[in-house]
């Protein structure tokens, strides 16, 4: 007689639904946690893009403007003048100015430290949206809004937006012109700056706003002269 | 087909199985702790890119501390008398975190400076861990000590009266060898070494120093009566570009002039400044620009082997007379200089002289593991106690 141990019987259908049922319930529960850690791991990776090439240009924007400049030699106009000049539009500010950040690229460039920069906001294409750009010449002339070289440095901007702090009157203002009467060849001693972008997530499709806000105190401005904390007119008056 | 066989298979499968997901899960984890790792250390670069700077703007807050002292001290007639007004910021000119820390590891018990540290501290600039770590700990002030924060800066410190002031270059007359700027920056490009460099580069000195008057003078012709537009030495750059008639805003700017934008301005930068007003401390001059002023203003050329035996010390002597000499007038340097020297100086041409340097400048650098911040900062103390921040650049 056939005898069939326990171990050799082979499985019944009960034992092979149930079987199955089990492992298509661990392999849906293991998917979900995969394909959730993958999707997470999609999305912190595109915030990190966005953020990391904000960062970038907020670092850069800041690092020239902190050491901005004018001149005291305000006669020489038709070879060489310095301006701080920002312009509100909206959401789409623009900025003129001088700045001592510039670095020469090649060895025997005839460049200094100086430039002229320019920040703005334009339409690019269908992909990049609203382009922030910047242009930058490293000789100063007597045209600041002419020459050098021109980039984009972010794509998607929503906002563009700069406050200036006039540290005579401990206010901020949305426009500064230092070729003015008001600001006659004077710097803010601060300016804030909001960049805000929008982008559509490439698999999602939802619109994301990233937000960035910086306050970046310009080193050369005259300090103010009155507390800013103690308000308009009864402030403290701090030493020069 | 037998038993053994089926059975065989089976395991076969299920370990294959068993494989494959290992691996695609160890797959995902490196994945993930690829990316977290590199999400760390950007952080980590920026934390510390951030701790530099800020080490660099403290290097900077010290000598504004000092600098200050140094003002209110100077105003005090007592120490005026001796003349000790302008001489802290000099007592100190530079510090470095480092080296204290070394020092006072050195000179706590139990502990030691070794020859490895030591290297560490010349070939990467910070001191290694042990030493840092044994320098935070205990402290002079409570329980905490000045040394007490990781990474580490050093600054030091230059007054702007000891260099030669080139926007008065604009303001000296119209004849160029007749100004003193020029003569002295002339007589700073002198020397034999100097004369044979500029020999094998085919430069004429009085051209370049020209070049550097024509600049910032209001008029459109060249200097030195070499005839021409001064514009003309830039109408075939890319793009061309004009003459800018007015001072210097930076140093870096003198790049721009016509000769001076290669090895030149690297060799003589240090001696070249725009700040001073002109003036002069000729108590803070270093070796070579007391030989300049010599020069310039000897009623007869001294040879290189005069002032060498000029500035020789005196055998056995750490300090030469140079070294603990004060000047208050032209006249006491063109004393001294008869008397150690035997050159005799024209007093007179000797102008400009102050015994109190306003304008300084400050190179701090902070460091914080691979990340390094450099600030150069303009101080003009002429106006302000505190000082007037006239330029700087962060690097």
């Amino acid at each position: 007689m056939m005898f069939f141990s326990r171990s050799n019987r082979g499985i019944t259908l009960i034992e092979v639904v149930i079987s199955l049922g089990i492992l298509v319930f661990m392999g849906a529960m293991t998917w979900q946690t995969i394909a959730g850690s993958l999707m997470l791991r999609d999305i912190l990776e595109y915030e990190d893009s966005v953020s990391r090439s904000a960062r970038v240009a907020m670092d850069q924007i800041k690092k020239e403007i902190r050491v901005a400049f004018l001149t005291s030699n305000t006669a020489a106009i038709n070879t060489y003048q310095t301006v701080f000049i920002g312009k509100d539009g909206g959401d789409e500010d623009q900025l003129w100015f001088n700045t001592m950040a510039h670095r020469r690229k090649y060895v025997g460039a005839r460049e200094g430290d100086q430039a002229e920069v320019t920040l703005w906001v334009e339409k690019g294409t269908r992909e990049t949206d609203q382009v922030l750009f910047h242009r930058e010449s490293g000789r100063v002339d007597h045209e600041p809004e002419k020459g050098g070289v021109v980039l984009p440095m972010i794509t998607h901007v929503k906002t563009f937006n700069l406050r200036y702090l006039d540290g005579t009157i401990n206010e901020w203002t949305d426009e500064w012109d230092s070729t003015g009467p008001d600001q006659s060849n004077r710097l803010p001693r601060a300016v804030e700056i909001t960049l805000v972008i929008e982008k559509e997530h490439p698999e999602t499709g939802d619109e994301q706003t990233f937000t960035f806000l910086n306050t970046v105190v310009l080193e050369t401005a005259v300090p103010m002269k009155r507390s800013l904390l103690a308000g308009d007119g009864g402030g403290r008056k701090l030493p020069i | 087909m037998n038993l053994q066989t089926r059975q065989h298979r089976r395991s076969g499968v299920a370990l294959l199985v068993a494989i494959t997901t290992v691996a695609m899960l160890t797959i995902m984890v490196t994945e993930i702790t690829y990316i977290a790792r590199m999400r760390l250390m950007t952080a980590s670069n920026q934390r510390d890119r951030v701790q530099a700077y800020w080490l660099a703007k403290s290097g900077t807050g010290i000598y504004q501390l000092i600098l200050a002292a140094n003002k209110q001290i100077g105003k005090n007639e007592f120490i005026q008398q001796f003349g000790l007004g302008d001489s802290l910021w000099q007592m100190v000119p530079s510090l470095n975190t480092g080296m204290m820390r070394m020092l006072f590891v050195s000179e706590s018990s139990g502990s030691d400076v070794n020859d490895e540290d030591i290297e560490t501290f010349k070939s990467e600039g910070t001191v290694s861990e042990k030493v840092a770590e044994e320098s935070r700990a205990g402290g002079v002030f409570n329980d905490r000590n000045f040394l007490d924060f990781s990474g580490d800066f050093s600054a030091e410190i230059t007054d702007m009266e000891s260099k030669i002031d080139l926007n008065q270059l604009g303001s000296e007359g119209d004849v160029l060898q007749d100004s003193p700027t020029a003569s002295r920056l002339f007589s700073l490009m002198s020397g034999e070494d100097n004369d044979q460099w500029f020999l094998e580069r085919n430069l004429d000195r009085w051209e370049l120093i020209g070049n550097l008057k024509d600049w910032i003078d209001q008029d459109t012709y060249r200097s030195g009566g070499l005839g021409g537009q001064e514009d003309s030495l830039y109408a075939n750059q890319d793009p061309p570009y004009l003459s800018k008639n007015a001072k210097f805003d930076t140093t870096d700017e003198i790049r721009l002039i016509e000769g001076w934008n290669g090895e030149l301005f690297e060799k003589f930068r240090d001696k070249l400044t725009i700040w001073s007003r002109g003036k002069f401390n000729l108590n803070s001059f270093d070796e070579e620009m007391h030989r300049a002023l010599i020069r310039a203003t000897s009623l007869s050329q001294p040879s290189d082997a005069q002032l060498n035996m000029c500035f020789a010390g005196s055998e056995g002597s750490v300090l030469s007379v140079w070294d603990i000499a004060s000047f208050n007038t032209g006249q006491d340097y063109a004393t001294f200089v008869m008397n150690n020297c035997g050159i005799e100086l024209d007093a007179s041409k000797i102008t400009n002289v102050t015994k109190q340097s306003q304008v300084f400048e400050v190179i701090s650098t902070g460091m914080v593991g691979t990340s390094t911040v450099t600030i150069t900062t303009i101080f003009d103390y002429s106006g302000s106690s505190t000082g007037k921040v006239k330029y700087i650049r962060i690097e």
